[in-house]
């Protein structure tokens, strides 16, 4: 796996793509779609997941509801109205800092 | 192929005796455990659900606990800007009023030996008003959550501000005079944060009922 203190800062943005692209979806299943994603490149910790969840909710970025499923409760988190406005936003955000990332390492692909 | 009510029992007793106290974190991680050891089995892993348990364990318990640990801060910063916006809201403004007014009103008609005995025992009184709410509403069918619990450290930081103010207050005052503006404008202050809290603390509650109602 690749250095994944280049990916900490972005944490948040992936969880919140992700969760644009699905009605609602649990801890360990974000878990398995991003390893799933990345070809097994980036594996998130439960320990740097759900802080990072935690705190969405907290900034009222995410709603959460709890189920029962196969014996046991299960808690997915969706995006709220602010949250889909924010994922944009950082999405936007990120983008712009892979772009000026890509002028400074290689600055013949820059666009 | 899903784990046992027995399995699910198991991972969350031992989770529980590592320290993971709050129910609405314990459930998560519960859940987290139980579907990786499920995919373990499912991607060919025919050990015993123990062994499997116990290696997922030796491998990811420190990652567990961290974000264990690290939730009182999200918690405390997240109850935080609940009484902020409710400090600065209508219902907020008008109750600081409400309760000046109030409290002004009352010392004008009390005797200041009385308005001063008052105070004398205010931080007992505002201590056992804590404590009943902490203690009495801030579990839910005997289960431990977050952000309810974590309202504690507020009452504790409040309490600590009023016995210092009413301390030094109380040893250096006459008892001929009503008290000062100063002293009944820090208790309508103190009044309304403990209002605040408790209203924080009622709403909270019904959260945790609405949304963990399959938990209780």
């Amino acid at each position: 796996m690749a250095n994944s203190n280049l990916y900490k800062g972005s944490l948040t943005t992936i969880i919140l793509k992700l969760l644009s692209e699905h009605d609602k979806m649990y801890g360990y299943e974000i878990t398995q779609k991003v390893k799933a994603l990345t070809k097994g490149e980036l594996k998130i910790t439960e320990g740097a997941l759900y802080p990072s969840l935690h705190k969405l909710e907290a900034e009222g970025l995410l709603d959460v509801e709890v189920a029962k499923v196969d014996n046991r409760l299960r808690k997915y988190y969706k995006l709220t109205e602010k949250g889909t406005t924010e994922t944009v936003h950082k999405l936007s955000e990120l983008e712009q800092y892979i772009a000026t990332l890509q002028s400074l390492i290689n600055p013949k692909l820059s666009y | 192929m899903a784990l046992s009510t027995e399995n699910i029992h198991f991972i969350e007793t031992y989770l529980k005796k590592s320290g993971v106290v709050f129910m609405d974190i314990r459930l998560e991680m519960v859940d987290h455990v139980a579907s990786e050891i499920e995919t373990r089995v499912n991607d060919g892993d025919c050990r015993d659900f123990y062994f499997i348990f116990k290696d997922y364990m030796v491998e990811n318990k420190r990652h567990l606990l961290k974000r264990s640990d690290g939730y009182y801060k999200i918690a405390d910063k997240s109850n935080l800007k609940a009484l902020f916006k409710k400090a600065t809201s209508v219902f907020g403004i008008v109750s600081l009023l409400g309760l000046g007014f109030l409290l002004l009103t009352v010392r004008s008609y009390l005797e200041p030996d009385v308005t001063h005995t008052i105070l004398k025992y205010a931080p007992m009184i505002i201590l056992i008003l804590f404590g009943c709410i902490y203690f009495v509403f801030t579990k839910i069918k005997k289960e431990r959550f977050s952000l309810l619990e974590r309202i504690g450290f507020y009452f504790a930081i409040l309490f600590h501000i009023v016995n210092m103010v009413y301390s030094s207050y109380n040893s250096s005052q006459s008892l001929e005079s009503s008290p000062g503006l100063a002293i009944m404008f820090f208790t309508t202050v103190i009044l309304w944060i403990f209002l605040l809290i408790v209203i924080n603390t009622f709403q909270l509650r019904s959260f945790y009922f609405s949304k963990y109602k399959h938990a209780l």
